[in-house]
């Protein structure tokens, strides 16, 4: 990957991506492998990008398959992985950011499911349903129903913890 | 809880230091690590797999099929296959593992197809030698029950020698002789079906490394 493109195409929307990682991995060394892989993919799939989306949206794309396909080898290899079933200590990761509610709003958000993760993700990162729906590759029509049950998941984990 | 998510969330994410990138760096190192060590443990695993079906198949001749000789050539033949890959396999550890993870990945991708090229050359004898010898195991094996004596009986006016019917026997040896032809290229298709994948990762890992360096 040159410098270049890391510095243009990747680096502006690297807040994306570490919002995305940051839901996917409880730890800071898993954060920096999935960042790195996810930059790396970008670079080598950036000549399938058709501008028929917005490269923001291509980039929360990659993202998201990244950290499922990097959570699912790490599931069949027996590595540890966030579930509800998991304690606290696991799902933590409480010096990732300087704020505090967020990192428990993180420990919450990776409580969720998979898929859960994802689309809460694309909605706090302010994409549209149509959009989280492209991304995700599923319909609209159910998105905000689902987005709403999250928010009130979240809610409960917050308030319980 | 007073904030909404999405509060907790912009707020969060506004102050200072919220979204340091971590720095881009060993990534190709720690994969050539990975890759190289995946293929190892699936060349030992390799390993054993030979050296149980060398014995097993002895067992199952001897003890099931009553051909002990057969099962003892098919054995000596796949012991020394594993003889062979564990030499090839101890010559990982004299690869220059102080050098650059592009040096140690390129030296690491010759020597494997160094090893491929040279096993390739003694594998295209191996499998029609194996041929040969499931046809006697199907010929030879059960006995007194063996498909020989049943098939003389059935015909007995075809030419034999040896207790062998040489029409067939020519049939045999024509297709061995099909797979000394195309021994490289079975090899190399056995091969593909086995680490077809990490190869692939591997080229891919090396072209990315040298576009890194152009």
């Amino acid at each position: 990957m040159s410098t270049d493109f890391y510095t243009s195409s990747i680096l502006p929307y690297a807040g994306i991506i570490i919002k995305i990682c940051r839901g996917y991995t409880n730890s800071q060394e898993d954060f920096e492998d999935y960042y790195q892989e996810v930059c790396l993919q970008i670079w080598r799939s950036h000549q399938n990008f058709k501008e028929d989306s917005e490269w923001s949206t291509w980039v929360y794309r990659i993202s998201l398959n990244v950290c499922l396909t990097l959570l699912k080898k790490n599931k069949t290899k027996g590595q540890h992985f966030v579930s509800d079933a998991l304690p606290d200590e696991l799902i933590e990761d409480s010096q990732a950011f300087v704020d505090e509610e967020l990192n428990e709003l993180y420990a919450a958000i990776r409580r969720l499911s998979e898929l859960d993760r994802g689309l809460i993700l694309l909605y706090l990162g302010e994409k549209s349903y149509q959009e989280i729906a492209e991304i995700i590759g599923t319909n609209a029509n159910n998105i905000g129903v689902r987005i709403t049950r999250i928010k009130e998941r979240l809610k409960k984990i917050l308030i319980n913890r | 809880m007073e904030k909404s998510i999405e509060t907790i969330w912009k707020e969060g994410f506004l102050k200072k230091d919220a979204l340091i990138a971590p720095k881009l760096n060993d990534i190709y190192n720690q994969k050539s690590m990975h890759i190289v060590a995946k293929l190892k443990r699936m060349m030992v695993l390799n390993v054993y797999f030979l050296v149980i079906f060398a014995i097993g198949t002895l067992l199952l001749n001897t003890l099931v099929y009553d051909i002990p000789w057969i099962g003892l050539i098919i054995a000596l033949i796949f012991i020394s296959i594993a003889l062979l890959a564990k030499k090839q396999m101890s010559q990982i550890k004299e690869l220059d593992q102080g050098s650059t993870s592009f040096e140690y990945i390129n030296s690491f991708n010759n020597w494997l197809k160094d090893v491929i090229n040279s096993n390739s050359k003694y594998m295209r004898t191996v499998y029609p030698i194996c041929f040969i010898l499931a046809m006697a195991i199907i010929w030879y094996s059960n006995g007194e029950d063996a498909l020989m004596y049943s098939f003389m009986e059935e015909y007995p006016n075809l030419w034999y020698e040896f207790n062998i019917p040489m029409m067939p026997f020519f049939g045999v040896l024509f297709v061995a002789a099909l797979m000394l032809y195309f021994g490289d290229k079975i090899y190399r298709w056995d091969v593909n079906l086995a680490y077809g994948r990490v190869f692939k990762k591997l080229d891919s890992m090396i072209s990315d490394m040298e576009e890194l360096r152009a």
